[in-house]
């Protein structure tokens, strides 16, 4: 017996749901309500939240309207991500641009080894993070290029948007929370320095 | 012969007089290098009051030492300095300390720092993001959902509005 139109659609728009919940990582239940597959749709387009704000929070009733507005989300989370890949590729130099500023910032400290600024700064945000962190600007002409300050913030507004997506879909993550967390001693660091500068 | 005598007497009292001048130390007994305006102070008495709130709040281990920091980020927030990454670190400050208050049980704190926090600066940061974040939270912890649900598209909002910034403007 074949199966009724009501019935592919439901199936449709299933399928949907768990292209979307592999495709985000976040679990669904079986069976989710509208509101919880709007969600769904709006986290899939990581990188353009903001159609959040401009969508409603649930989905039509149909079926089928629901599987378009998904697929639409995941239209526009593929536009954003190819404008992402872009700067993707310009990681690397922002990557040799960050290792040129822990060098000059080394060469620094060789010279000047009673440097408050940078006793004060530095060995903090070590122990902070147990990881390098950004070196801070100086008023000398060895200042530290203006796209590491770019790359700082870009990496927390991810970790930033992927702790939102996660506290919108009624969780947190504690993994998402200590690389938000890692993301703004980073940041916080770079603030440090402007505020240095700002004198 | 006298005379000659006489000025060359002079003179070199004269050279001796300002010589003993210049070891004179200058007024206040201070290098003019070392004087410190009161704006330079107030910046560096915040950058040190903010390093050391942030150390604490990362070595807290106990609930008092978690007080503690909170109470030391309160205060660095509440330092007067205005300038642009001054007033984004302040509300960091008040985004972090309200979520130790948040996690000690505390959301009375928490919601006052908060609302000082937002109030303290409308222009779109990613501190003022993460102090919607921390309100989500604290409105979610009380059942308030909508109030909750509020904060996150204010957050989101302003995230997508300086993610969008940084891929439009390398």
């Amino acid at each position: 017996m074949p199966k009724s139109e009501t019935e592919q659609e439901l199936q449709a728009a299933e399928r949907l749901r768990l292209e979307l919940e592999s495709e985000v990582g976040l679990p669904t239940p079986k069976g989710s309500s509208e509101e919880e597959l709007a969600e769904l749709a709006e986290l899939a387009a990581l990188g353009n939240l903001a159609q959040l704000a401009q969508r409603d929070w649930t989905l039509p009733e149909s079926p089928r309207r629901r599987a378009e507005v998904i697929s639409m989300a995941k239209a526009d989370a593929a536009k954003k991500r190819g404008r992402l890949a872009s700067l993707t590729l310009l990681r690397p130099m922002i990557g040799a641009f960050s290792a040129a500023a822990v060098l000059l910032l080394v060469l620094r400290v060789v010279e000047h080894p009673d440097d408050s600024e940078i006793g004060n700064l530095a060995p903090g945000a070590v122990s902070q993070t147990g990881s390098s962190s950004l070196p801070s600007k100086s008023e000398s002409s060895d200042a530290v290029p203006s796209r590491d300050a770019l790359f700082s913030r870009e990496d927390l507004l991810r970790a930033q948007a992927t702790s939102l997506a996660r506290r919108a879909a009624g969780g947190k993550s504690e993994a998402e929370e200590v690389e938000l967390a890692m993301a703004w001693r980073a940041y916080r660091g770079r603030l440090i320095s402007e505020l240095g500068r700002e004198r | 012969m006298r005379r000659r005598v006489l000025c060359f007497a002079l003179f070199g009292g004269l050279l001796l007089c300002g010589c003993a001048r210049d070891d004179e130390p200058s007024s206040g007994g201070l290098e003019p290098a070392q004087v410190l305006s009161g704006a330079d102070a107030s910046v560096t008495d915040f950058k040190n009051s903010l390093l050391e709130a942030h150390a604490a709040a990362d070595a807290a281990e106990t609930e008092q030492m978690q007080v503690q920091a909170a109470r030391s980020m309160e205060s660095a927030f509440g330092m007067p300095v205005s300038t642009p990454a001054a007033l984004e670190l302040r509300q960091e400050l008040a985004a972090r300390a309200a979520a130790i208050w948040i996690e000690l049980g505390r959301d009375a704190a928490a919601e006052s720092l908060i609302q000082s926090g937002l109030e303290l600066s409308s222009h779109p940061s990613a501190a003022r993001a993460q102090l919607l974040m921390v309100q989500a939270d604290l409105a979610e912890g009380r059942g308030r959902d909508e109030l909750a649900r509020a904060s996150l598209m204010a957050a989101l909002a302003i995230n997508q509005q300086l993610f969008e910034q940084e891929i439009e403007e390398p």
